[in-house]
């Protein structure tokens, strides 16, 4: 059990050298604002748990820049007496940061006793400046409505259900990870964001490449093809060539045969027609031509002899010209006939008389004729004799004709076989001209066909040269590419490995998760124990300071706060300022009374404001009942008018 | 007989380097070669050894090329390489089919081969990887045939994945220096005998302390190994201990001046211990002068007396709370489970 004694305030604030002595029971601080109550609890509170500068964002606005001494800053102390299970303790500080130092001494037995060494904090029983402010040291609700009022309330007694201290701020801490894990998991995105950035830029390079590649392949494919046409094609063009040289070859051969055979047999013309030469046969050809020229003229051989006539008897004669008599009888029967009497006779007569001189002339002139032809025929005869006269002198010159003839028949034939040959020859050799012409030409077109032929396939062969080096070259970056493409792969599946950063932010992650999960399992925990410890405790005192209006305060486990009177249960919202300061006194004192029992003095800082004269009887009662020890800071007499009232000691200062 | 042994060049990676050298990184390892070739020139040097991961990935043909016409800057060095599991064999690698300048003669076939300088009187034997890993132990039973003055194994392996080495085999091989690549961390595995010349440039921001080249020399009698540091920057795993005392702005000028007094050219990755004041929370992004910090670890505590918070309320949220995760591991999650709910409870106050 602990209890305060005196406080020295060497230089505090705007204490300077003031000495405050306490005695057990209800104690109060009185004075006016701007008193200095503030500072006194402050100075209480600084004694037992030093005063720290905060650090970083807090120091601003610290305790230690608040308190520091209004003169003399740099002396900033004081000294505080208090007897703790029957000992009493002189505890000393220095709070300036020049001679910062503290010292506790027994004086019962002048041990000197070690701060560092948690000598204090053992008196304390290990409570901190936190726990102070919690518990035994009891200040305001500092809200200005009832909501916000029972919303604090809340929070608070939900604070600490939930972590057995108010100074707690669960949800608080539970956002914070909350948001830091959020911070993590982001970096971790940007982290595979980037590592898909590089991968992608990586794929495209290989898409790219692998573009390339289809390309290169059917290129490689068209050009397989190209040189297979082509290649075909010149092995056609070669056999082609091939067969016309050996065509070439064979003509040439026989050509050459056929050549020779001419020369060969243009020999023996040759001889001939000389042989042909030297003979005279021309020449007595020619003789013997003009002769047979001059006998040749063909006199009018004489038509072939008419048979000699001999004289005719005359009734032959005569006969001869039965159709003159025919007529000449008929018409004299006409005449008979046809003209009247007297006259047919004469007719008759005429018709015979005419008769008889046409045939008469008619003889005769077939006499005269015969004579004539008889003399022509005499002639003839003679002529006859000279011409078989002629006719065999011809006949001998005939025969020398003949045999001239014949001679030159011989010679023209020979002649003529000469010039047959000499004009077969020369046809021959027209021929052979023509046909050398056209074999020349033939030849001439030939070579230019196989010439043609041969550029075609030399064209042929260049192109599939050609296409064998693209093919080379294609094939060549075919290659190079595959071995890019195979690279970037390689490239890839590197990438894929997880980076260090990423697992860094991933186990701080994990982390952040864990500390959430564990906070919120370990407040439930608590809500469990000492939730309703502290539910009971709070209502007894509740049941005590009410007068029993207000029999017992409940949490839920969801943090929700009531009140049950003797018939209903009522949400803390709904009851009064006053009630809920109450309350919040309520929960105060059985977490203190739970935390340490009832060792420690409760310092209250104008905590009675808001009570109304009912409200502080029933509290100021049950702290003199409850209580050792009370500290009442305050800015009205209020108080000290109930304690005396009710018959309360005190002491003030 | 001289001889300058590298590996792990990585030619045509991007290492991490902190803003202001990332991108200029990659051809950092480039020029860094270039000097490698540099110097082979000035000094006349014999043989230029390559112990494999010349290249990070399947090489194109165009590096290949630009790598060969470093090689052709060379009038005597002679070059010899094998390649390693980052640059290994692929069935259409352009290795198979590239044809070096005369003085480089790779060792690319999966079984032991081997070059002989008959004018250095010395050999040079090795292989190459023809897959990503390795794991049976091939260099436990290579042997030197003992023909020739000096014979050197060229080598790429060292852990489990990548062929397993045994340190007593390799010492009873036979071999005159074994010149050891793919462990980027410059080392001796025997002394005068085997050593990792580790990455020519560091790569990674644990590939901490020096990197370079190892020089050698042979003459009749004796052989002697000397690591050159050659490399452009270093990686450096700078410690600043932080005090209650220390805000954000502090910090900052703390790290700015460790990072000065340790060469700005670097690249740092940041660990802050200590205890802080639970109030201040450490800006980290800000913290990066330079352009050359690729890493802050954060892993101050912060000046929560945890018992004492617990003993004072050992009733409350707080101090059940706290009493939940006391005793957690130092890394754990627990632990900083503790420190967030703690500071979130007595902020939040």
């Amino acid at each position: 059990m602990m209890q305060i004694r005196e406080l020295y305030l060497k230089n505090f604030g705007k204490f300077s050298d003031r000495t405050f002595l306490i005695r057990g029971g209800i104690h109060i601080f009185y004075g006016e604002n701007e008193f200095g109550k503030s500072t006194l609890y402050t100075f209480i509170k600084g004694m037992l748990f030093g005063i720290e500068r905060g650090r970083g964002r807090a120091s601003r606005n610290d305790t230690f820049s608040q308190y520091e001494p209004w003169e003399n800053p740099n002396y900033y102390a004081g000294v505080m007496r208090f007897c703790c299970d029957g000992k009493n303790f002189r505890l000393e500080r220095s709070f300036d940061k020049y001679s910062k130092s503290s010292s506790l001494i027994c004086e019962d037995d002048g041990e000197e006793l070690s701060l560092e060494q948690g000598d204090l904090d053992m008196l304390l029983q290990n409570m901190t400046a936190s726990t102070f402010e919690n518990t035994i040291a009891v200040g305001q609700l500092c809200v200005e409505t009832n909501q916000e009022l029972s919303k604090e309330l809340k929070n608070y007694a939900a604070n600490y259900y939930a972590t057995g201290n108010s100074d707690i701020n669960l949800q608080g801490a539970l956002d914070h990870l909350q948001s830091k894990r959020k911070a993590a998991d982001a970096a971790m995105k940007q982290v595979a964001q980037e590592k898909a950035r590089a991968r992608a830029k990586v794929e495209q390079e290989k898409n790219y490449v692998h573009r390339d590649l289809e390309k290169l392949k059917r290129d490689e494919a068209e050009i397989e093809l190209e040189i297979r046409k082509n290649a075909s094609l010149a092995r056609q063009l070669e056999t082609e060539i091939q067969a016309m040289e050996a065509e070439e070859r064979k003509r040439r051969a026989e050509e050459e045969r056929a050549e020779r055979e001419r020369v060969e047999a243009e020999c023996t013309k040759e001889e001939y027609m000389e042989k042909e030469r030297t003979t005279d046969g021309c020449v007595e050809e020619e003789c013997a031509e003009e002769e047979y020229a001059e006998f040749a003229k063909p006199t009018e051989s004489p038509k072939p002899a008419e048979s000699a006539k001999s004289t005719e008897p005359l009734w032959k004669a005569v006969g001869r010209h039965y159709v003159t008599i025919i007529i000449a009888l008929v018409a004299a029967v006409a005449a008979l006939l046809a003209v009247p009497k007297p006259w047919n006779y004469l007719g008759a007569l005429g018709a015979a008389v005419i008769a008889i001189a046409v045939l008469s002339f008619q003889v005769l002139s077939d006499r005269s004729r015969e004579v004539q032809e008889q003399t022509a025929l005499r002639e003839r005869e003679e002529q006859e004799r000279a011409w078989k006269e002629q006719e065999r002198a011809r006949e001998e010159l005939e025969r020398e004709r003949e045999r001239l003839e014949r001679e030159r028949a011989v010679a023209e034939a020979e002649a003529r076989a000469a010039r047959e040959t000499a004009e077969r020859e020369a046809k021959l050799a027209r021929e052979a001209a023509e046909a050398a012409r056209l074999a020349a030409a033939r030849e001439l077109e030939q070579t230019r066909q196989a010439a043609r032929r041969r550029s075609a396939l030399q064209e042929k062969k260049n192109r599939v040269d050609k296409l064998h080096w693209e093919s080379n070259r294609i094939q060549a970056e075919l290659q190079e590419k595959q071995v890019m493409y195979s690279n970037l792969e390689e490239q890839l599946s590197e990438l894929d490995e997880v980076s260090e950063e990423y697992m860094q932010q991933n186990r701080k992650s994990q982390a952040l998760l864990l500390a959430e999960q564990e906070l919120t399992t370990i407040s439930k925990e608590i809500v469990g124990e000492f939730g309703n410890v502290l539910n009971d405790k709070a209502s007894a005192v509740i049941a005590a300071i009410t007068e029993e209006k207000y029999t017992k305060l409940y949490i839920d486990e969801k943090l929700n706060m009531f009140l049950l009177t003797q018939e209903k249960r009522i949400p803390i919202e709904q009851v009064s300022r006053g009630t809920i300061e109450q309350v919040y006194f309520a929960l105060r004192m059985a977490a203190a009374e739970i935390l340490y029992g009832e060792e420690f003095p409760v310092i209250l800082d104008d905590t009675f404001v808001f009570y109304d004269e009912n409200r502080l009887k029933t509290t100021l009662k049950w702290l003199s009942e409850h209580k050792k020890q009370v500290i009442i800071f305050t800015c009205q007499k209020r108080e000290a008018d109930m304690l005396s009232r009710l018959g309360i000691s005190y002491s003030m200062n | 007989m001289k001889f300058i042994h590298i590996a792990d060049v990585h030619l045509g990676a991007a290492p991490e380097a902190g803003k202001s050298y990332s991108e200029t990184r990659g051809q950092e390892l480039w020029d860094s070669l270039g000097r490698v070739i540099d110097r082979c020139e000035d000094e006349q040097t014999d043989l230029l050894l390559i112990a494999g991961d010349m290249f990070h990935r399947q090489p194109l043909l165009r590096e290949l090329k630009e790598a060969n016409f470093l090689f052709s800057k060379l009038s005597h060095t002679k070059v010899v390489f094998i390649v390693g599991n980052h640059d290994y064999l692929k069935a259409d690698s352009y290795y198979r089919t590239f044809t070096w300048n005369e003085n480089v003669y790779p060792l690319l076939d999966r079984r032991l081969d081997c070059v002989e300088f008959p004018e250095l009187d010395t050999a040079v034997f090795g292989f190459s990887y023809d897959a990503r890993e390795i794991t049976e132990p091939l260099y436990d039973d290579v042997t030197a045939p003992r023909e020739h003055g000096v014979e050197i194994l060229l080598a790429h392996g060292g852990d489990e994945k990548h062929i397993p080495l045994n340190k007593e085999k390799l010492k009873n091989s036979g071999f005159d220096y074994i010149a050891l690549g793919h462990i980027h961390k410059p080392q001796i595995l025997l002394p005068d005998k085997a050593m990792f010349a580790g990455a020519l440039e560091p790569l990674d921001k644990n590939d901490t302390g020096m990197h370079g080249i190892v020089a050698g020399t042979f003459t009749d009698t004796e052989m002697s190994l000397e690591f050159i540091p050659t490399a452009m920057r270093e990686y450096i795993h700078l410690q600043v201990m932080v005090d209650e005392s220390m805000t954000s702005g502090a910090l900052k000028a703390r790290v700015k001046a460790e990072i000065e007094s340790h060469g700005t050219g670097n690249i740092y990755k940041v660990i802050l211990r200590g205890f802080r004041d639970p109030d201040i929370l450490f800006d980290l992004d800000s913290m990066d002068a330079y352009g050359n910090i690729i890493e802050m670890a954060d892993e101050t505590k912060p000046a929560y007396d945890y018992e004492k918070l617990m003993e004072q309320n050992a009733d409350n949220l707080l101090g059940k709370f706290i009493a939940k995760f006391m005793g957690s591991d130092e890394d754990s999650v627990e632990y900083q489970a503790l420190y967030e709910g703690v500071q979130a409870l007595l902020e939040e106050r």
